[in-house]
């Protein structure tokens, strides 16, 4: 035991740093998933085949991004994206760029989770939104998003602890946290304490994050 | 609203889902101020008699007019409006969960970017949910639900209410509150209620006239006699006495 707490006194510093880039990074990547893939998500919903505003392109081309960023490999996404990556922020390297692909998974996983969440609000609300001559700005912001809301915050604590998990893979462009550090330092010095402990301040913090969005969920859930 | 001519009108009005009519040649006119019942087994049409007057469906052939207007010439936002000046009240209430009573009242005025506290306040007070007014859904009776539904369809001061099975969820005694509800809606405020429903105790407590759906057709129209159900309030035990023939 003295170990562990031996080695995370000696490296601190470096840890705190390591956790300020992976806050950094989910940070981010959580303000991309909430300004463009909550919108992304209220898309697909809308134009779905047989949904309230059908529109086979708009929807085959949401939905296909989705999918495709969901299920490629995180890794070689990373890879993938190094020449749009270098386009945009003049490097490829750091924990600014390397929040940039991240961004991209966190749109994508995030867009998903509201689809589904949209799809179960009853269809009750839709018919009432219909009949009281709501518009569709007006349907997803007055009745959609607030039946929803409860399990919008819960799927963005999900979104966020998935998006941790992704982080750890950042190492190989240089963007550093938590994950990066446990690895480095940790694993390949044979500290294995050190290794050990920062996973652990890892889970204390998905923990954290989990038990808040559960609570939140739950005020803002009336019904 | 104009003030006159009938507020809608069928005139031979046909739907077609693929091979399946859903009405067949309907011609009926709605007067301003009655109080209608739609009635008819689940399948005869009376869904989509009320998805017509909702402007949510179009004849196949014929014609729909609701107060001067065919919905079928409308723009979006031209049906839009028609729809805020029809109320609607629902089978399953369809209230939003996360609102209060009192949020879920001042709703439709909200999507007409106007709000009325004081208007808000009195329509609670007249459904007898003014101690209820911050009350969420959940911790409310169906009747009370649906009394707090009836509000907010009244809210925009509507010419026409449309009313789904508003009762085939609720008890006995919440059903005659929802009733009467909708019968003092047509004294106080001069709505027009279509009362659609499965239930004919229901439509023989308020309804002036009724009109029988039988697959797809219109087979009659006819006045309601005055039930002496209609004047006393059974308790629970007369009711039962009544339907079981005790």
């Amino acid at each position: 035991m003295s170990g562990f707490l031996d080695s995370l006194s000696a490296n601190a510093d470096q840890i705190g740093i390591a956790m300020a880039e992976t806050g950094f990074m989910l940070a981010f990547s959580l303000a991309a998933a909430v300004l463009v893939g909550l919108p992304l998500g209220v898309v697909i919903y809308l134009t779905r085949p047989g949904g309230p505003k059908e529109h086979r392109p708009i929807w085959a081309v949401a939905n296909m991004y989705v999918t495709v960023v969901r299920s490629f490999p995180f890794l070689l996404f990373v890879v993938f994206l190094i020449p749009l990556t270098r386009l945009l922020y003049g490097t490829t390297f750091g924990t600014g760029a390397a929040t940039f692909p991240l961004c991209f998974v966190g749109i994508a996983l995030y867009a998903r989770l509201v689809e589904q969440i949209l799809l179960e609000v009853p269809s009750g609300v839709l018919h009432a939104a219909r009949s009281m001559g709501a518009d569709v700005f007006q349907t997803v912001v007055h009745f959609l998003l607030v039946e929803g809301r409860s399990g919008l915050v819960y799927a963005l604590t999900s979104a966020s602890i998935s998006l941790i998990s992704y982080s750890t893979v950042l190492g190989i462009v240089g963007g550093g946290g938590l994950g990066d550090f446990a690895l480095r330092f940790g694993y390949q010095e044979y500290d294995y304490p050190l290794m050990y402990s920062t996973i652990v301040i890892v889970i204390v913090c998905v923990l954290l994050l989990q038990t808040a969005g559960e609570k939140v969920s739950a005020v803002l859930d009336k019904r | 609203m104009q003030s006159s001519g009938p507020i809608a009108a069928f005139e031979g009005v046909s739907v077609q889902y693929g091979n399946v009519t859903a009405l067949d040649e309907v011609t009926l006119e709605i007067e301003r101020g009655e109080i209608i019942g739609i009635v008819g087994e689940s399948g005869a049409g009376k869904s989509t008699l009320l998805n017509l007057l909702d402007a949510a469906t179009h004849p196949t052939d014929g014609r729909v007019v609701i107060d001067g207007t065919d919905p079928q010439r409308l723009s979006g936002r031209e049906i839009r409006l028609l729809r805020r000046r029809i109320g609607m009240i629902f089978q399953g209430f369809n209230l939003l969960g996360n609102r209060t009573a009192r949020q879920n009242v001042a709703l439709p005025l909200k999507l007409q970017r106007t709000q009325d506290a004081a208007l808000v306040a009195e329509l609670l007070d007249y459904v007898g949910l003014a101690d209820r007014a911050d009350h969420y859904p959940a911790q409310l009776s169906g009747g009370q639900k649906q009394r707090v539904a009836i509000a907010r369809a009244l809210v925009t001061r509507p010419g026409l209410l449309l009313a789904d099975e508003p009762t085939s969820s609720l008890d006995t005694r919440a059903t005659e509150d929802v009733l009467e509800l909708l019968a003092a809606t047509r004294r106080d405020f001069g709505a027009t209620v279509v009362l659609v429903t499965h239930e004919l105790d229901s439509v023989a407590a308020i309804a002036d006239r009724a009109a029988v759906l039988e697959d797809g057709a219109l087979r009659s129209v006819f006045p309601v006699a005055r039930s002496a159900a209609r004047e006393r309030r059974d308790s629970y035990l007369e009711h039962a006495q009544r339907v079981l023939g005790a």
